[in-house]
């Protein structure tokens, strides 16, 4: 199920939103802004949408303050009336995903959901194979040079031999500790 | 002008005899010896030299060889005493008297003496005096012969004065003596008529023209007058008939007076300043030499100052040639000044040469009536011939004004020609310059109907700036109801199909069926699986939010329909609350991120009339003012208020909307400028500037009164007084 997070002061929105996604959704509502940090702080939160007008702290600097403090969750901004100037403000400093204007369409909110939902999780397995793969590559880079050091102590292999095999171990590990060097270029 | 003429010479003749006597004086000059003192070159300290001198020094006394005989001897002008010695004939003492017929003499001492005897001896001083003898009075000094008959009768007679003095001395009988001097008083009185005419004649005319040449004229006349009235001894008439100090200076001041009179009226009648400069300073430096005399006078020597004073008297013998030059210049008045010069001149002459003795070329004149008479008969002449003289002026001033007024006349008619000249360039100059005011006026004319355009395009635009911000408010205000009763709808439908779910499951259920327990567990299970609970609560709170979206819109819709009667200007009744609420419907939505809005509303306003779309306009435009003002500070400390209330005034009664903020307040010079059209204190492009001026015109229309209290830093009020 998909964590998202939904802050208006607007009530009645806040039960609406809640009644149609939290069948297909783990939905969190407040009308509180520091109330909606703490459930980030303590839910996977995936998306935040946030409302623009507010009477405490509007929609773009409560998404500022999410980018620094919690950069991960994917932030949509919700308002009555194209404020073009609200607009700016959330792209360039709320960094948001999408921007939504009210009266929502169910479906294609739960679509961008789903979408911001998809993006979060890519993100986040893309960071964990990019950790993987820089971690077995490490693996593979100690196996070699481990491999080198046993080739050069072989005594069944001549000197010409353990050179080239030498040589080529060296390239390999040149290589992955430098990822743009030219793998065919002897050292 | 030639009867003046013959009238003027046959009344000096008809003068000049009527005092003619019967038969001439006699003067005993012949018979007379001056003394002198032989042990004493000079007079000074000589007893003779003195009124004390007695009979014995007189007749010790030699005779002055020098001296010469004549009919009226002359004794010099000097301070001293002088005696003579006159042996008398034989007289009748009854009868007559010895009368020294001159007023020159200050002093005078008469010894008689018969045979070396001192017979009488009188004393006199005072000059000018009313002389006492016998019965009568005189002018001059007379006295009474010794009643004695004696044959060789001598009187030394000595005599002291500040001036030359003739001796005209005359033994006759006293009825002649008196006679004679009635003849003098009736010539003199004759002569104070005619002078009194010319001066009476002359002040009239200077009154009338206010010519100071008349003035000038009066005060000649006088010194002319008054001269000859002193010199024969008048001098009585005005209290100078005393030795006092006044009374010896007498003479010489009339003199000096006449002088100065004389060349002054001179200088003006013949208008030497202009026509003969020179003369004109001459006559200046001997005017100046009066000032010497009368210097001399209060403080020297009589005698001397008597010389001084006669020496310009004769220098005015300048007058004739200034007035040939100046009548040669084209003064025709000086004619008639010549001429009475001449007779004067000639009159003065007459007298100077009896006064003082022979002059070598001309030779002596004898002292007789008709000498003695010559100066007063010389002085009518003068003073007539230059009054006429002065008449004439007048004839001269008529030409001379009608000269002036047909050169005037000729002036106004060139003056005419001139104007109308210059007004028919100026004529022609005001056309060109109307044309040019017309073409200016044409164009100021299109360039204020372009700026008129361009003010209504503003207008306008305000307008669609205030519709503008109406649409995004209700469009905003209207979003979020709409937002969440069509999405409580679908959800609502969807709980609707679990609760649904949950009756077709119930309506299964067969009461006799075997299998109810299980049934009602899998009833109980799908109730427990779908949460009917938070269903039936969720669904609750969907209706109520549907409700409220609903009461929601139909207020906004409500509060729409107040509000768009904006551009209309019909007139109709309505209560302030309600458009104050549809403008705040309006309104909140985009406040309530920015101010705190407090509203006031009084519950029991009359309605007034009004044109609501105008005054939503109104309140429009000073809340949303009032929140700008605000500006710049956290939104929690930003506040608007917005009050109603009703003021019962006397017999007035005034609805009252007031809108505050406590924003940055207003200067005096922005309250000053404020409701002038296109004055903004917002950036460029933020405001046109006509909002206030717009807001002032529209309260005008509503006859409400707009009272803004405000200073910087204290925040604004703007109260609307409107009569109910």
């Amino acid at each position: 199920m998909i964590h998202v997070l939904y802050l208006d002061d607007e009530e009645h929105n806040l039960t609406a939103f809640r009644a149609a996604f939290r069948r297909d959704f783990n939905v969190y509502v407040t009308t509180s802004a520091s109330e909606a940090e703490r459930l980030i702080q303590e839910h996977p939160i995936e998306v935040i949408i946030s409302d623009q007008k507010m009477p405490d702290v509007s929609g773009v600097e409560f998404l500022e303050l999410m980018m620094k403090n919690h950069p991960d969750p994917v932030r949509m901004l919700l308002t009555g009336h194209a404020d073009i100037d609200a607009v700016i403000d959330a792209i360039n400093k709320g960094r948001i995903y999408k921007y939504i204007s009210k009266p929502w369409n169910e479906a294609e909110l739960r679509r961008l959901v789903e979408e911001a939902s998809d993006i979060y999780r890519a993100r986040k397995r893309n960071k964990a194979v990019s950790e993987n793969y820089g971690r077995n590559l490490q693996a593979i880079r100690a196996a070699l040079v481990d491999l080198r050091s046993e080739c050069e102590a072989h005594s069944g292999l001549d000197g010409a031999e353990k050179a080239r095999w030498s040589d080529t171990l060296s390239r390999m590990i040149g290589w992955i500790e430098n990822p743009e060097s030219d793998f065919h270029e002897g050292t | 002008m030639r009867v003046w003429w013959t009238l003027m010479w046959a009344v000096a003749l008809a003068s000049c005899t009527s005092v003619q006597p019967a038969e001439d004086p006699v003067y005993l000059g012949t018979s007379m010896a001056k003394l002198s003192d032989p042990n004493a070159p000079s007079s000074k300290g000589s007893p003779l030299n003195s009124c004390h001198a007695s009979l014995a020094a007189l007749e010790a006394a030699e005779v002055d060889s020098t001296f010469e005989r004549t009919a009226v001897p002359n004794m010099p002008n000097d301070p001293e005493w002088h005696w003579v010695r006159l042996s008398l004939p034989l007289v009748d003492p009854e009868l007559q008297m010895m009368e020294v017929a001159t007023s020159a003499i200050d002093s005078m001492v008469v010894v008689m003496a018969c045979g070396g005897t001192l017979i009488q001896r009188t004393e006199a001083h005072g000059a000018g005096r009313r002389w006492s003898w016998g019965r009568g009075f005189g002018n001059f000094p007379a006295f009474d012969l010794p009643e004695e008959p004696c044959a060789d009768l001598v009187a030394y007679v000595g005599v002291k004065s500040g001036r030359n003095i003739p001796l005209p001395v005359r033994v006759h009988e006293r009825s002649l003596l008196e006679r004679w001097q009635f003849n003098r008083d009736s010539f003199f009185m004759f002569y104070l008529g005619i002078m009194s005419v010319m001066l009476l004649h002359n002040l009239f005319l200077f009154v009338t023209l206010e010519d100071r040449t008349y003035l000038l004229y009066i005060f000649f006349l006088i010194g002319v007058a008054g001269s000859q009235f002193v010199l024969h001894g008048y001098s009585w008439v005005v209290g100078m008939e005393s030795d006092s100090w006044l009374g010896l200076r007498f003479v010489h001041l009339m003199g000096m007076y006449s002088g100065v009179t004389t060349f002054m009226f001179i200088q003006r009648f013949l208008d030497l300043k202009r026509l003969a400069p020179g003369y004109h300073k001459a006559l200046n430096y001997i005017l100046w030499s009066y000032v010497f005399a009368l210097g001399l006078l209060f403080f020297g020597d009589l005698n001397l100052a008597y010389d001084v004073i006669n020496l310009p008297a004769s220098a005015s013998i300048l007058i004739l040639p200034a007035a040939w030059h100046t009548m040669k210049r084209g003064h025709k008045a000086a004619r008639f000044l010549i001429v009475a010069f001449s007779a004067f001149l000639v009159a003065v002459t007459v007298f100077a040469i009896r006064e003082f003795g022979p002059f070598p070329v001309i030779g002596g004149v004898p002292y007789n009536t008709l000498t003695v008479y010559a100066m007063p008969v010389g002085s009518i002449i003068e003073v007539i011939l230059l009054s006429l003289a002065l008449g004439d002026r007048i004839n001269q001033f008529k030409r001379e004004s009608e000269l002036a007024r047909e050169e005037q006349l000729r002036m106004s008619r060139l003056n005419e020609q001139i104007m109308q000249e210059q007004n028919q360039k100026l004529e022609e100059r005001v056309h060109e310059r109307t044309e040019a005011l017309q073409e200016k006026n044409e164009s100021l004319e299109r360039a204020l109907s372009e700026l008129r355009l361009a003010q209504d395009q503003l207008v306008q635009s305000e307008k669609l700036a205030s519709i503008g911000q109406l649409t995004a408010g209700i469009a905003h205000e209207l979003n979020n109801p709409i937002n969440f009763v069509s999405s409580s709808a679908q959800s609502l439908r969807r709980d609707f199909q679990d609760v649904a779910e949950v009756l077709t499951a119930l309506e299964g259920l067969e009461p006799s069926a075997d299998n109810l327990a299980t049934a009602v567990d899998a009833v109980h299970a799908l109730v427990k699986r779908l949460d009917l609970e938070f269903t039936m609560k969720e669904i609750e709170e969907l209706l109520s939010g549907i409700e409220d979206g609903a009461v929601r819109t139909s207020e906004i819709v409500k509060g729409l329909r107040i509000f768009s009667r904006m551009d209309g200007d019909e007139t109709t009744d309505a209560n302030l609350n309600d458009l104050l609420e549809s403008t705040l419907v309006i309104l909140r939505s985009s406040l309530k991120d920015e101010v705190t809005l407090s509203v006031d509303l009084a519950p029991n306003l009359v309605p007034i009339s009004c044109q609501p779309g105008k005054l939503n306009q109104v309140f429009m435009n000073l809340i949303t003012n009032a929140a700008q003002a605000t500006q710049g500070k956290p939104a929690s400390e930003r506040h608007v208020r917005v009050r109603s209330r009703m003021l019962k005034d006397g017999s007035h009664t005034w609805v009252q909307v007031a809108v505050e903020d406590d924003g940055k307040g207003m200067s005096e010079e922005v309250l000053a400028d404020m409701f002038d059209p296109f004055f903004t204190t917002k950036e460029v492009g933020e405001g046109t500037g006509l909002g206030l001026s717009i807001v002032r015109g529209i309260l005008d229309d509503h006859h409400a009164k707009l009272d803004i209290d405000s200073a910087p830093g204290k925040g604004s009020t703007f109260l609307i007084s409107f009569p109910a």
